[in-house]
């Protein structure tokens, strides 16, 4: 009785409305409605060829975005880099529905040229669903958990680590090897302070899965040239 | 393994609008607007319903070169299981003999999943229902007739035991599930944990 859901079956079906950026790609007679919504600008990238961006990532905004090496964008991942450039360094995981970068009407800032709306993040992070990230740096081996939210201007170090559904304020900064946890306590870790095998072991853990998502998600980067 | 029939689903386009669901020969019930990766690794059971922006990473499975020549399977669910719109789920990964591995996701039946939660448990057993928003960490395993409370962040690796409920941030054991959780209510009545075939049955296209 058991039936599997088969790509071979109608696959058209499941995407009927994909993220707004593939529609102006891939209009299809389902999407009359969203037809009116202006197409999203496609923006100039730097992607380095061993990045993965699978082919439902969207990338989108006015600004540049750099992606660095062994990157990998997921399926259904937004970079909106419609407040000013974004760039993301190497090893960085950004899973799906996470949002980098963010519309310039999200919390009414305006580009106010002191660079406060670029986005930096640095190399090995990992930005896990759902989470919103619209910082101006996010320094080495950082974990931005689930629906977890940073919020525009913020500073965040090295090896920090936001727990799911943490959430760290406009222009606020965190120290290097702190962990915040959902309530809004602060602690620092020592043992990834202490310990640089312990921080080797996260940055070839964090490799380790670049690679197995290497194998898994097909990228597209010719879609973004 | 059967495909619906073109027939089957001319049946439900009676409108001129199509229907917000896909129905299958087996009765699952799979939203239009679903956002769902690697289809062929995903694993119903009948009568499901999957709804709306639903996020299923069916496309992180087991590599090839793993010891098991089972499929592919990474997301299983059972009958009567309800995935609310905006639910994601993602299957965890670690590091097994030195290789990184993506493990399956299997949830039972009658399980009730609330809106915009994220999933990455490894086991969901049946008649558990979880709030909405909640997030359920990597390699939790969720026993049956657990209840779980709205927004509760169940960490990484937590086993929830039988007939519990929890809530929280982390999530901790608050109580018990009244006595007779997992029975259905009177006719016609979807009650928490109970069967939900009232309300699989009262989704329509």
């Amino acid at each position: 009785m058991s039936d599997q859901v088969s790509s071979n079956r109608d696959s058209a079906t499941f995407k009927v409305v994909p993220a707004a950026a593939t529609v102006a790609a891939a209009p299809s007679k389902r999407v009359s409605s969203t037809a009116s919504k202006p197409a999203l600008s496609k923006p100039p990238t730097t992607i380095h060829p061993s990045a993965i961006v699978a082919e439902k990532a969207v990338l989108t905004g006015l600004y540049h975005i750099s992606i660095g090496a062994n990157s990998v964008i997921h399926p259904f991942a937004r970079i909106v880099s419609e407040a000013g450039p974004i760039t993301i360094g190497e090893n960085v995981i950004v899973n799906e529905r996470a949002v980098v970068g963010g519309a310039r009407s999200s919390d009414g800032m305006e580009r106010t040229g002191d660079g406060n709306v670029e986005v930096h993040i640095g190399n090995s992070v990992t930005v896990e669903s759902s989470a919103v990230v619209e910082a101006n740096m996010i320094g080495e081996g950082s974990i931005i958990d689930i629906e977890a939210r940073v919020g525009t201007g913020a500073r965040i170090g090295k090896y920090c680590k936001l727990s799911p559904k943490a959430s760290v304020g406009a222009n606020e900064t965190m120290e290097d090897f702190t962990t915040l946890s959902d309530p809004g306590r602060r602690h620092t870790d020592h043992l990834l302070k202490c310990n640089p095998t312990v921080r080797a072991l996260r940055s070839k853990r964090q490799k380790d899965q670049v690679e197995l998502l290497r194998r898994l998600i097909p990228s597209n980067l010719a879609k973004w040239s | 393994m059967s495909r619906p029939s073109a027939g089957n689903r001319k049946s439900t386009a009676g409108r001129s609008i199509k229907g917000e669901y896909i129905e299958t020969d087996t009765g699952n019930k799979v939203s239009r607007r679903a956002k769902i990766e690697g289809t062929p690794n995903i694993m119903l059971a009948g009568r499901t319903v999957i709804m709306a922006d639903v996020h299923l990473r069916g496309d992180l499975h087991r590599t090839a070169d793993s010891a098991t020549s089972s499929s592919n399977t990474t997301i299983s669910m059972g009958k009567y299981t309800v995935i609310a719109t905006g639910c994601t789920i993602h299957p965890p990964s670690r590091l097994s003999r030195g290789i990184m591995h993506f493990y399956p996701v299997k949830i039972g039946d009658h399980v009730y999943i609330g809106p915009e939660c994220h999933v990455s448990s490894i086991s969901i057993a049946s008649h558990v229902h979880i709030g909405p928003r909640c997030v359920l960490g990597p390699f939790s395993i969720v026993k049956e007739n657990v209840r779980i409370l709205d927004g509760a962040v169940v960490p990484q690796g937590m086993v929830i035991p039988p007939g519990v409920v929890v809530g929280g941030s982390p999530a901790r054991v608050v109580g018990e599930v009244p006595e007779g959780w997992g029975a259905s209510g009177r006719a016609g009545e979807t009650v928490e944990g109970g069967e939900l075939r009232e309300l699989v049955r009262s989704i329509r296209g």
